[in-house]
Order: structure tokens, then C-alpha cells, then sequence
């Protein structure tokens, strides 16, 4: 762990409308590393992804580096040219533009950032139908409007696909296993054990240990009412799957939260 | 600008298109007269509460027919594609009459028709837009000067759609008063698309009318694309009567003009008749833009579906005004009528009402209407991919658009739309 690490966040805290969501967070996601972060519904996990993504509309304090830089200071599409994906939980339906048509037009984004040719309509096609076929995903869906009448799993291979085009340096995951069938499950393990392990890190909000049998988490953190309460190793993630949150959330209220 | 309409008349009459026919003169006459009763319209009358006119009082419109004429450019690019070519409305020799029509259709100015053979149009023109049902349609059979007339029979084979244009010159403070015709024989099939644009920079108006007759079982994709310049002011109609087991798909563009209102008559009076109306509007700085229509089911077992889409920027300003009159013997109509309205700038605004008349039971009928602007999420969702906000923007934009934009069945004109949406929404609007 030398170095600095892909993703830090210094007592990060987001309030919306005045009620405070996350309520000072640190975390290290060092290169090559996989983290899961679960907790209760509402505890703010969901929210946690997005502020790093950059979604508008929190007061923030604290601070989120990526490779040593404060992303609170770059746009959006900024962080995704630098390397941040996010697979939505609730992947939005946008009728009217094409799923390869808003593929293309993000990975010559990306592509452009990183200093790299953009490719022509042929190259691209040829990579998006390869990393389609690895996922299962039907060549059909790519001109089908972006996630409109997509399933939910559908909807869920189409953010993997979108991650797997894109190439980031640091994957959050929400929720991407709900939904997902259990071959799916296995290959967007198997993909990322491939990919994410080498360089680049993985993190998982997940409320099941189903997909942690396969993506192995070096770390397992817990998320109750906008503060990481506990965090562990693999150990952590099962524990949870047997106890559920009740003994942490009394802990969190008596404030004896451990914290690593 | 009335005014001085009316005294020219009595002047200019002998040099209009088929002066000396006496069931035209009749037919302009009457129109005249219903406009001098009328006058131009004005918000006091319900169907104009929305778009003022009063802006053209500040011009004094010449009738092409009576101002200086204006050098025509060079003759543009040829196309493989059957096109027929109007300069202030008037036929612009320069470019002929489209050859190598298939067999069964005819494209020809409509002043020549006037000319040498009248009787082919005498049963059809100004009887399916009846001058005296608008104040508009009144000025326009009183003053037409020219515009197309199509013919297409039955056994003809079209495939790229006809084209009809309408090049302004923008000299002269004009007033263009184009007149189209289409005649669909039973059975027939074709695709016409009708474009205004203007060459200058100057004021003018454009007071543009076009009838349509299908007959039994015939078919037509009419597409109207509205190009004027921001200088122009285009107040344009289309009247259809559509008998037994036809089909229309009427699609207005509306891109440019100050001030442009587009009114829609169409008539269902054979029994299975089916009509498709749609349109796209994009607005910005400060154009009005204003479409008007009504459909009128008079028997039963017809068909009527709209969907008109719009994108305001600036301080622009749309209405629609959807009519749908259902008679009371026809029953088993169904009807259906949607406008959309993106809003992307505060200053922007909409006006949109239906207004059903239904005097039957047995009758399928939806209307609705939105007003809404870019959603934050969809924009989130597409820069946290990378894409940058005026690209993601402008896909959002044209994602909305392609709902009616994608109806349109000829590839090249789609293309043309997407790229100019594509632009328009770019540009930074005044
Ligand atoms: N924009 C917002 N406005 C108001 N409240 C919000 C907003 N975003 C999140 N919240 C609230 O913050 C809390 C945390 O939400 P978040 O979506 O982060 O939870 P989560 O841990 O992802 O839950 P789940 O497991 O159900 O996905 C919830 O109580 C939610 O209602
Ligand atoms: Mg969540």
C-alpha cells in the first residue's frame, strides 16, 4: 500500500436541503484493491456514489481525491474522462438516442481526454459488439433506445457493458448485482476479477453476499445513517449476511463505532 | 397592411392567374370580399388570442405581382429528384418543370394550368379550403399568384418524394402568396414535400395555402418544412378531404420565421380515412411560432392521431391549438392529440389548449399536453459517461425531437433535421 491511493475521502460530508446525509467519511481505495460498502437502506450508500460522480444539488465539505487530485473541483464528465465510473442503481431511460449512438459519443469523449484516437463508426461497433458478446448482451440492444423498456437486469448488463467500453480507473458499482441473474453475476465477476484486479480498483455497494462469492472484497465497509460504522475484511460481509445491521446500528447509537 | 391590400386589388385582378375565368373571378371575388369584410385577424377573435398580428401593420406588403422584380441567382445544383422551383412564389422557369416523372404523375406550375387548361383544377380549387372559413385563406384565393399542382394517379410509382420550393427573396417588402394543389387519384401513393426559405435579409410575408383531395384508398406523406428567415413572417394553411380508406401523414418543420402560424383543416369523410399529424418546432430569441389545427370526423370508423413536439429557447413563444370536431352519426371514431413542449431557457413560453367538439359516445378520444425542460437526471446520467454538458444538451434535444422527426419516411430529409437541430441547438441564441 505505497503510495498514493487511487481514491481517498477526508471527512466528507453531503447535506441536501438541510439534512445531512453523509456525515464525514474517510476511506483509501488503493490501486488493485476491491471494497464493498453495505448498510442499511436510506444510510446514504447510494448517495456516497454520487457525490464522488459528481452529481449536483449537496452542499459538500471534506474532500475526494483521485490520484491525488480533488475531484470537487472538476465537472461531471471531468471525472468520467479521468477515470471514475459509476453503474448506476437506477439506470435512467433516455428515448430517442441510441444506446451505440450514446456509447460512441462517451468513449470518443473519454478517448479524446486521454489523448487517444476517436474511433470511426466500424472500429467502434466491432469493440462494443466483442465486449456485448462477453456480457451475454444481445447485439440488438445497441441500437435500441438508451435503457428504454431495457429490464432491470437488462438495464444492469447495459451498465457493465457501459463500464467495460469505457475503461475506468476506479468502478463503483450500485447495486449492479440486483437484478442481475446468476450468470450474469458470474461473468461481470469474472470481468472484473480480470480487469480491475491488475489496475484500477472496484467498489461495491452491494446488500448481498451473492456477488462477493465471486468478486472476493479486500475490504468490506459499513454504511449506517451517512457514517462508516465498521470495516473489515471479507469476514465483515458475511457476518452481516448472518447478523443483518441490528447489533452495529446500536452500536452507531451508542456511539462506540469502531473504526479501523 | 390591409389597407392598401384592398384598393390594389381592383388594379392588379387582370394580371392574376386565370383572370377572365369567370368561376375564378367569382372565386377570388368572393374570397376579396370576405376579407375586406373580415379584415386581417386580431386577438379579439378566440382563435388568434395567442398570436398577434400586429406586427405586419408596421410593413406595407407588396404582392409580388406588383413590385419591382428582383434578379433570380444562379441557377442552383441540379437534383436527381423530381423538384419544382417558385421565386416570390411565382414558377421560376430557370429550373423547369421536374423531368423523368414516372407515368401517372404531373408536377406543373399552376398558373399554367390556369393558362391552358383550367378545367383541370376548376372542380378542386378553393373547394377544399373554403376562402371564407379564414381571414387567411380569404387573402391568399384573392391574391394566389402561383404554386404547384400535383397530380398522381393510381398506378404511378414514386420513390423519393416530390419536392416543391419557395425561395423569398427577402426584397421589397413582399407578399408571397404560393397555392399549391394535390390531387391523389384512388389508390395512389406518393410523398411531396414543401419547403419555404428565403435568400435575403429583408421583411416579407408569406401567406401560403395548399389543398389536398385523396381520394379512395390513396396515400400521402406530406412534409412542410418552414425555413423562413428571421426577417420573414409566414403564415401558411393546409386543407385535406380525405375519402374512403385513405391515409395522410401531414409533418410540419417549423425552424424559422419572426412569426409564423401554420392552420391545418382536415376533413375525414369516407369511412375508414386515416390522418396523421405531426410536427417539430424550434424556437428561439424572439420567434412565435403558432400551429392551428382541426379535424374534422364526419363519418365513422376514422382514424386521427397528432403529435406536435416543440424546443423554446430565448423568449421565444409557441401555441398550439389542437381542435378535434367528431359529428354526431360518426361513430367508432378514434382520435388521439399530444403536444410536447421542451422549455430551455426561462424566458420561454407555451400556450396550448385542445378544444374537443365530440358529439358521439362511441367514440375513442386522448388528448395531453407537457411543458417540461431538459431532465437533470437524463444530463447527469450522460456526463457521468463523459460526455460534455452542451453535447449532452444537445443530444437530449435531439432525442426529443427525434420522436417526430423520426416520421418523417424520406432518409435525406431526416438526416438534413438532425444536423440542423444538431446546430440550432449549439448556436448560443440571442
Ligand atoms: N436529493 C435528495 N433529497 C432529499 N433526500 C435525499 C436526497 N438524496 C438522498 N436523500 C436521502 O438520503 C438518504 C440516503 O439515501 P441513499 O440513496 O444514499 O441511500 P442508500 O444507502 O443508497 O439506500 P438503498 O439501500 O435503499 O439504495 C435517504 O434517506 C434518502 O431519502
Ligand atoms: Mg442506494
Amino acid at each position: 500500500m505505497a503510495g498514493q491511493p487511487l481514491l481517498e475521502l477526508r471527512k466528507l460530508r453531503a447535506r441536501v436541503e438541510g439534512k445531512e446525509i453523509l456525515k464525514g467519511i474517510d476511506l483509501r481505495v488503493e490501486e488493485g484493491e476491491t471494497h464493498a460498502v453495505m448498510g442499511p437502506n436510506g444510510s446514504g450508500k447510494s448517495t456516497l456514489a454520487n457525490v464522488i460522480a459528481g452529481r449536483e444539488g449537496y452542499e459538500l465539505e471534506g474532500e475526494i481525491l483521485f490520484r491525488g487530485r480533488n475531484l470537487l473541483e472538476l465537472p461531471i464528465e471531468e471525472r468520467a474522462r479521468e477515470g471514475v465510473f459509476m453503474a448506476f442503481q437506477y439506470p435512467v431511460e433516455i428515448p430517442g438516442v441510441t444506446n451505440s449512438y450514446f456509447l460512441k459519443a462517451a468513449l470518443n469523449a473519454v478517448r479524446k481526454h486521454r489523448g487517444e484516437q476517436e474511433l470511426d463508426a466500424i472500429d467502434f461497433l466491432g469493440l462494443v459488439r466483442e465486449q456485448a458478446k462477453l456480457l451475454g448482451i444481445d447485439a440488438s440492444f445497441l441500437d435500441r433506445p438508451l435503457n428504454e423498456g431495457f429490464s432491470g437486469g437488462e438495464k444492469k448488463r447495459n451498465e457493465v457493458l457501459q463500464m467495460a467500453v469505457l475503461n475506468p480507473r476506479l468502478a463503483i458499482l450500485d447495486e449492479t448485482d440486483s437484478g442481475l441473474d446468476i450468470d450474469a453475476l458470474r461473468i461481470v465477476a469474472a470481468g472484473i476479477n480480470a480487469r480491475w484486479r491488475q489496475d484500477g480498483a472496484v467498489v461495491v455497494i452491494t446488500h448481498y453476499q451473492r456477488l462477493l462469492n465471486f468478486l472476493v472484497p479486500d475490504f468490506t465497509h459499513v454504511l449506517i445513517d451517512g457514517r462508516i460504522v465498521r470495516s473489515g475484511d471479507r469476514g465483515l460481509a458475511e457476518e452481516l449476511e448472518e447478523r443483518g445491521y441490528g447489533w452495529l446500528e446500536d452500536e452507531a447509537a451508542s456511539g462506540e463505532s469502531s473504526r479501523p | 397592411m390591409s389597407g392598401p391590400l384592398l384598393e390594389r386589388f381592383e388594379d392588379a385582378r387582370e394580371r392574376l392567374p386565370g383572370h377572365g375565368l369567370p368561376w375564378l373571378e367569382d372565386l377570388r371575388q368572393g374570397a376579396f370580399e370576405h376579407f375586406r369584410a373580415t379584415g386581417m385577424p386580431a386577438p379579439t377573435d378566440e382563435d388568434w388570442r395567442f398570436t398577434n398580428l400586429a406586427p405586419l401593420r408596421k410593413h406595407d406588403f407588396t404582392p409580388t405581382l406588383l413590385a419591382p422584380a428582383t434578379r433570380s441567382p444562379e441557377r442552383p445544383e441540379g437534383t436527381a429528384r423530381a423538384r419544382i422551383v417558385f421565386r416570390d412564389g411565382r414558377f421560376d422557369p430557370a429550373h423547369g418543370t421536374p423531368d423523368a416523372l414516372p407515368a401517372g404523375v404531373s408536377v406543373r406550375s399552376l398558373a399554367h394550368v390556369l393558362r391552358d387548361d383550367p378545367d383541370r383544377v376548376r372542380a378542386r380549387l378553393g373547394q377544399i379550403a373554403d376562402p371564407k372559413s379564414r381571414a387567411l385563406w380569404a387573402l391568399n384565393t384573392a391574391w394566389f399568384e402561383d404554386g404547384a399542382l400535383i397530380e398522381v394517379a393510381g398506378a404511378a410509382k414514386l420513390d423519393a418524394p416530390i419536392e416543391v420550393e419557395f425561395l423569398q427573396s427577402g426584397d421589397g417588402s413582399k407578399l408571397v402568396t404560393p397555392r399549391c394543389l394535390i390531387l391523389m387519384g384512388p389508390g395512389s401513393r406518393a410523398a411531396v414535400c414543401e419547403r419555404y426559405r428565403s435568400t435575403g435579409a429583408g421583411p416579407y410575408l408569406t401567406n401560403a395555402l395548399s389543398e389536398a383531395v385523396l381520394e379512395t384508398d390513396a396515400s400521402l406523406v406530406h412534409v412542410r418544412i418552414q425555413e423562413e428567415s428571421s426577417t420573414g413572417f409566414h403564415l401558411g394553411g393546409f386543407a385535406s378531404r380525405q375519402e374512403a380508406g385513405s391515409r395522410l401523414q401531414q409533418i410540419s418543420i417549423a425552424l424559422g420565421s419572426r412569426l409564423s402560424r401554420f392552420e391545418i383543416s382536415s376533413l375525414l369523410e369516407g369511412e375508414g380515412a386515416d390522418c396523421a399529424l405531426d410536427g417539430l418546432y424550434l424556437a428561439k430569441g424572439r420567434q412565435h411560432v403558432d400551429h392551428h389545427t382541426t379535424i374534422d370526423h364526419a363519418v365513422p370508423h376514422c382514424t386521427s392521431r397528432e403529435l406536435y413536439k416543440g424546443i423554446l429557447a430565448g423568449q421565444s413563444r409557441a401555441v398550439f391549438h389542437g381542435r378535434i370536431q367528431v359529428r354526431p352519426h360518426a361513430q367508432k371514431t378514434s382520435a388521439s392529440q399530444t403536444n410536447r413542449n421542451l422549455v430551455i431557457s426561462p424566458d420561454a413560453r407555451v400556450n396550448t389548449k385542445p378544444q374537443l367538439e365530440i358529439l358521439n359516445n362511441d367514440v375513442r378520444c386522448t388528448h395531453g399536453a407537457t411543458i417540461g425542460q431538459i431532465e437533470e437526471e437524463a444530463l447527469f446520467y450522460l456526463q457521468s459517461r463523459g460526455i460534455g454538458p452542451e453535447e449532452a444538451r444537445a443530444l437530449l434535444c435531439y432525442a426529443f425531437a427525434s420522436e417526430v422527426a423520426e416520421r418523417i419516411p424520406d432518409q435525406a430529409t431526416r438526416d438534413w433535421l438532425r444536423d440542423y437541430v444538431d446546430r440550432w441547438i449549439r448556436e448560443p441564441g440571442p
